[in-house]
């Protein structure tokens, strides 16, 4: 017989389940081996959902990574560090992230993250794209169904990926635009029913995206557009943000934050759960605003500026926020942190030499992501039974 | 209303008082509630699901935590010091954590159970926490395999 001061048998479900929502997704994986009742907890639709909205809101990052897709003559692979690492530690924790898919694909795009499910677009040939939901964390992934279309000669693709929160479902948005971009269709896949619908009628505002993937706000999509048309001008004032409400699938527009002179093509992007710009000038710097209250146009801050004389590469820089408020910048060859309260701060520098060997590289994409047990495949029980399992 | 005295009183299950400072006292939501809603004739406040074992450590973390200049590496030192107790002592002051609201103190009883079990190995789990494996050895070793890569 065991001491019951030595053990924690005598601990309710209750508590033993707050354990378990605090632990990184390998310990669960290990746990579910210890019985049939820890598996099924572990399992339980319930605490998954209760374990990633834990993990996002976590203040110090602990479940946060950064998937770096590296790019280089010898070295082409992706690279996963830990997001509070590259904050506050002086040596990062970092490691090689093996990407399970690969025949009979070449290149491949990371657009988005949701709750630990990566969204990854394979390239079949200069039309065709494969889609697939990837949980780097469980390491699980699934390649999604192909869908019906009308569209032939795709040229464009836009898309989207969320978790609806109301219908418990992830759910990918698909935009596909023809040569001349006169016809577009709008297609929505729902994990849930592992099956396509379509939008009927349903046409965006004129204008193409910088910013492939949409960035969900308040139910809605968004875009940053320029014009449709073949006179592409960068300076262009003509700018839109673009809206798709999933609800009522419906097309709308966000207003713009006051462009300054000089200032080229926007891209939208998020700062923690806000919309953010980040805006070219040809001076030669980037400022990156944030939409501090969603649809309110007073609102639009220009967060920071960052001088980009001596940065290649500047039009793509991504950038993520710590749930504390600091702000990573992913330049082509180091890190740089800014501190949100205070503009006047000048970055922490994280020079790529400090985290790898080889500094022949770049990176070329870079999605930030929280580790999660959320399945890649559409499941048919479980979410029914919910309640009865914990 | 609660008279304005500088002194409020607890009293647990098993009729131990506790006399705080009341600003001490209303830093947490549910005693503030209490000190604010309920029209009381003494300053005595009744803590039926605490007994006044755990409730002496409760007011000792809250003391030391409202302390006036006291720095982060005493709180540290304390903390560690505090938290020197049995599983079932901690499942007692996180229960009372939990009906008094203290959301600080919740959080440092689970991160001192996370650390308790942090690195053991899947039997040494079980042991501690007392669960017969109710796995036939085929299925575990299933749902091993299944996640073989976690054990690295």
């Amino acid at each position: 017989m065991q001491d019951s001061n030595s053990t924690f048998a005598n601990l309710p479900s209750e508590l033993i389940t707050e354990i378990f929502l605090r632990l990184p997704v390998k310990s669960l994986l290990q746990y579910k081996s210890v019985s049939k009742y820890w598996f099924d907890l572990i399992s339980s639709p319930k605490f998954i959902k209760s374990h990633f909205s834990l993990s996002n809101t976590n203040k110090e990052n602990t479940h946060h990574r950064l998937m770096v897709r590296i790019f280089g003559p010898r070295n082409n692979h992706l690279m996963d560090c830990s997001f509070r690492s590259l904050l506050y530690d002086f040596v990062i924790e970092t490691s090689d992230l093996n990407i399970p898919i690969k025949e009979p694909y070449e290149f491949y795009h990371i657009l988005g993250s949701v709750n630990g499910l990566i969204f990854l677009t394979y390239l079949v040939d200069d039309i065709k794209r494969d889609l697939f939901l990837w949980n780097p964390s469980i390491r699980k992934y699934m390649k999604l169904p192909s869908y019906e279309t009308g569209v032939k000669d795709v040229i464009h693709y836009q898309y989207g990926f969320i978790y609806d929160e109301f219908h418990d479902d992830y759910k990918v948005l698909v935009i596909l635009f023809n040569v001349g971009l006169i016809l577009v269709e709008v297609k929505i896949y729902s994990l849930m029913s592992n099956s396509w619908t379509s939008v009927d009628n349903s046409c965006p505002p004129s204008g193409l995206s910088s910013n492939i993937c949409g960035k969900f706000v308040n139910g809605k999509f968004h875009w940053a557009t320029t014009p449709f048309g073949f006179e592409y001008n960068p300076m262009n004032r003509d700018r839109n943000i673009i809206s798709f409400d999933l609800a009522d699938e419906k097309w709308g527009k966000v207003e713009n934050p006051s462009y300054g002179e000089g200032d080229m093509v926007p891209r939208l992007q998020m700062l923690g759960s806000n919309l953010s710009i980040f805006c070219y000038n040809k001076e030669k710097y980037v400022s990156i605003w944030v939409m501090k209250e969603y649809g309110v146009k007073e609102s639009w801050t220009k967060m920071f500026i960052i001088n980009c004389v001596d940065n290649p590469y500047v039009c793509n820089l991504p950038y993520f926020t710590s749930n504390k408020g600091e702000i990573l910048v992913v330049f082509a060859q180091r890190f740089k942190i800014y501190n949100s309260k205070d503009v006047s701060f000048s970055p922490k520098v994280i020079n790529f030499d400090h985290i790898l060997e080889n500094v022949e590289i770049y990176v070329e994409n870079v999605e930030m992501y929280v580790e999660s047990l959320v399945s890649p495949f559409p499941s048919e029980e479980g979410r029914t039974s919910d309640a009865t399992k914990i | 209303m609660m008279s304005l005295g500088k002194l409020i009183t607890l009293k647990t299950n098993d009729n131990e008082e506790f006399k705080l400072d009341k600003t001490v006292a209303v830093k947490l939501e549910i005693i503030k509630n209490i000190v604010q809603d309920v029209d009381c004739t003494s300053n005595v406040i009744p803590l039926p699901n605490i007994d006044g074992k755990t409730m002496t450590k409760v007011v000792k973390y809250w003391k030391k935590h409202s302390e006036e200049g006291v720095t982060e590496v005493q709180l540290k030192n304390f903390d560690q010091d505090f938290l020197k107790m049995s599983h079932s002592e901690l499942h007692d002051v996180h229960l009372a954590a939990k009906y008094l609201d203290d959301n600080q103190l919740k959080e440092v009883i689970i991160q001192e159970f996370l650390d308790r079990i942090k690195g053991k190995p899947i039997e040494e789990i079980r042991e501690v926490f007392g669960i017969v494996n109710d796995y036939t050895p085929e299925e575990e070793e299933e749902v091993r395999r299944e996640n073989a890569w976690a054990f690295e």
